[in-house]
């Protein structure tokens, strides 16, 4: 979806009274020129200027917390994504119409080598540094790549498990997905790195992202099961998860920590983290290597980093921060549900953060385009 | 002959539209179709790989899908000629009341459609409601959503006034004066309805399951709404590949194969229609 605040300013309705011939049209020329040549103002000059932001809805509000377009004369103009890999069609298109973009973290790497992303030069985002360690350390590996950042962490999540507290007991593993008693009242999303990542620590994998074969075809076998004996639907956004949970047809389905304020107070609904862990991700911003507007974006950045847009972001998405001064601020409800004061322990115990699949094929391990056409056959089994 | 360019210089725009948004860009996803990807970039070549991997990997989602366009485009088309033969037949000065009430349903967009079909279909909702308070069922009906028949049900809703404008037209353009002969000389409303108006309302009914028809095989917004976890159609894997997976070469080989499946199917459903409705 694109949003365009701005308006034209003006309309012009045309009729035709007159026969237009060349000569109507050179004297319309001419009095174009003169009128131009007087130095009427430049509508360009005066508009604000306009920044590409392709991303996930509600990661825009950390930007642009404190009406910060407005006050520096800048204009924001979005294109929300419904799937992270979007982001890289939209790179390969043209990276230089990209002004910034919230990549799935995990394909940094792999879009810096590829030259789609503009090296962040942290000099122009002084707020970097107010950055969490824990949320650096566990960054630093997908985020860098040569000694250069190219994305900028600014909240993170695990796709984890959702119940309604009020129905059901809280799941501890992922396998409480099959209970009978719970058959055609369990959905999971469309995000088939989450799924796969929890159906093979199910299976026993330690690392989900470098699977062999083998592993892939086993877990696939485990979630067409899921799917053919136990799923409501696959929601194919979080927006419809929220109102599969908030109607009652599904009690416990795989999602986000957010998804738990979202749906509201009419339902009891809460995350749960499966002893088997859950996918952990951070998200960060990035730039399109080629940017025209480098400095703008870099601006856009450090302002979501400063304790207004951390504050802002989340509490108004109910997502947590990533800034030490904005985990000490936040409202105890964020707190109550990101529990800062453990972040080792969400890291470590509760999620891991993976790296990225493998690109290239050794003979062994399932590559990226593996893993999507594993899920494509989830999809189709 | 001024007379003649002034004329092809009218339909000059459109041609030019034609070419440059329909054509070219057909053109180039048909050239990229024998292309293949290598680290995600596309790679020039002349191989049929890409097809041979469509009838391996997603043959079955194809006939599926099929299966499913066919089945709403009949029904489409029968409910849409239902009622315009209403519309011009029986329904007298209501007609042109009917027609607006009908059409009137093109103004509520494509996905509040969906949205409101979720909200009678589901489980706590409004039909499943009904069906338990008048005491008709003990527990809600699940598979009315997030199932084939929810993409049936919501699809033919949709589709039903589309495919009720070329069928009017149709019915509009036969004449009364046979009809009312075919009557006066002992004709029963079946002869008359398969011998006179159908024959004559052919390029409708066409025009009709052709719109149904390609609009359902090429759909993945209704199947993922309301499909449920086992009703993805092709369209869901023809943006797989593009969005998710990077592929426009498979997404393109699939997305010819489709067409070029769909137009034998409309070829054998002209020709059939033509050969029950040939006179005797």
């Amino acid at each position: 979806m694109k949003q365009a605040d701005s308006k034209p300013t003006q309309i012009l309705r045309t009729r035709s009274y007159t026969e237009v011939d060349r000569r109507t049209v050179m004297k319309g020329m001419a009095a174009a020129g003169a009128v131009a040549a007087m130095g009427l103002p430049s509508q360009k000059a005066e508009a604000a200027r306009a920044l590409s932001y392709v991303g996930w809805e509600g990661y825009d509000t950390f930007l642009q917390a404190g009406d910060f377009p407005a006050k520096n004369d800048l204009d924001l103009q979005k294109t929300y994504i419904s799937t992270a890999d979007e982001i890289i069609t939209k790179l390969r298109l043209d990276a230089s119409q990209v002004d910034l973009c919230t990549p799935y973290f995990i394909h940094d790497d792999f879009l810096a080598k590829e030259k789609l992303l503009q090296p962040i030069d942290l000099s122009k985002i002084p707020n970097f540094e107010k950055i969490h360690p824990t949320i650096i350390s566990y960054t630093e590996g997908n985020m860098s790549e040569g000694g250069a950042w190219y994305s900028v962490p600014m909240t993170y999540g695990s796709i984890c498990m959702m119940y309604n507290a009020d129905r059901i007991p809280q799941p501890t593993s992922w396998t409480d997905m099959l209970k009978d008693e719970y058959k055609g009242k369990v959905a999971i999303t469309n995000d088939y790195p989450g799924n796969l990542f929890a159906w093979a620590r199910v299976a026993g994998v330690e690392q989900p992202n470098r699977m062999t074969h083998a592993e892939l075809d086993h877990v696939v076998k485990a979630l067409i099961k899921l799917k053919k004996d136990h799923l409501r639907t696959i929601a194919s956004s979080y927006g419809e998860l929220i109102n599969l949970l908030a109607s009652g047809e599904v009690v416990i389905s795989q999602g986000w920590e957010p998804v738990s304020v979202w749906v509201g107070d009419k339902v009891n609904i809460k995350p749960a983290y499966p002893k088997e862990k859950s996918m952990g991700f951070i998200e960060g911003y990035s730039i399109g290597h080629g940017s025209g507007n480098v400095d703008d974006a870099h601006a856009f950045i450090n302002n979501a980093l400063s304790m207004e847009g951390q504050l802002a972001g989340g509490q108004g998405n109910s997502m947590p921060v990533v800034t030490g001064e904005a985990m000490a601020k936040i409202s105890d409800g964020n707190k109550a549900l990101y529990n800062y004061d453990a972040l080792d322990d969400y890291f470590q115990v509760k999620t891991d953060v993976v790296p990225m699949y493998a690109l290239e094929a050794d003979g062994k391990h399932a590559t990226w385009d593996d893993y999507q056409e594993a899920w494509e056959r989830v999809l189709k089994g | 002959m001024r007379n003649a360019w002034r004329h092809r210089l009218t339909v000059l725009p459109a041609v030019v539209t034609f070419l440059f948004f329909f054509a070219l860009p057909l053109c180039f996803f048909l050239v990229i179709s024998f292309w293949h990807l290598k680290h995600y970039k596309l790679v020039p070549n002349l191989s049929m790989d890409n097809y041979r991997r469509v009838f391996e990997q997603y043959f079955d989602a194809g006939v599926f899908t099929f299966g499913m366009a066919l089945l709403i485009a009949a029904i489409t088309t029968l409910l849409a000629f239902f009622i315009a033969y209403y519309i011009r037949f029986r329904s007298r000065r209501f007609g042109a009341v009917l027609l607006f009430v009908v059409l009137a349903t093109l103004f509520g967009g494509y996905l509040v459609k969906i949205y409101a079909w979720k909200t009678i279909l589901g489980t706590q909702g409004i039909l499943n409601s009904m069906l338990g308070s008048l005491g008709l069922t003990q527990e809600p009906i699940t598979w009315l959503l997030y199932s084939p028949t929810a993409v049936v049900v919501t699809l033919v809703h949709f589709l039903v006034p589309f495919a009720m404008l070329p069928m009017y037209g149709s019915l509009r353009g036969v004449d009364d004066v046979p009809l009312a002969a075919a009557r006066d000389l002992g004709a029963s409303g079946r002869r008359v309805l398969v011998d006179i108006v159908l024959p004559q309302c052919q390029p409708g009914l066409f025009a009709a399951f052709a719109l149904s028809f390609l609009i359902s095989a090429g759909d993945y917004v209704t199947p993922r709404l309301v499909g449920g976890p086992h009703t993805f159609m092709v369209g869901n894997f023809i943006e797989s590949q593009f969005v998710n997976r990077l592929n426009a070469p498979i997404g393109s080989a699939l997305s010819f194969t489709i067409l070029a499946a769909c137009l034998a199917t409309l070829f054998a459903f002209k020709r059939t229609v033509a050969h029950l409705l040939k006179a005797r």
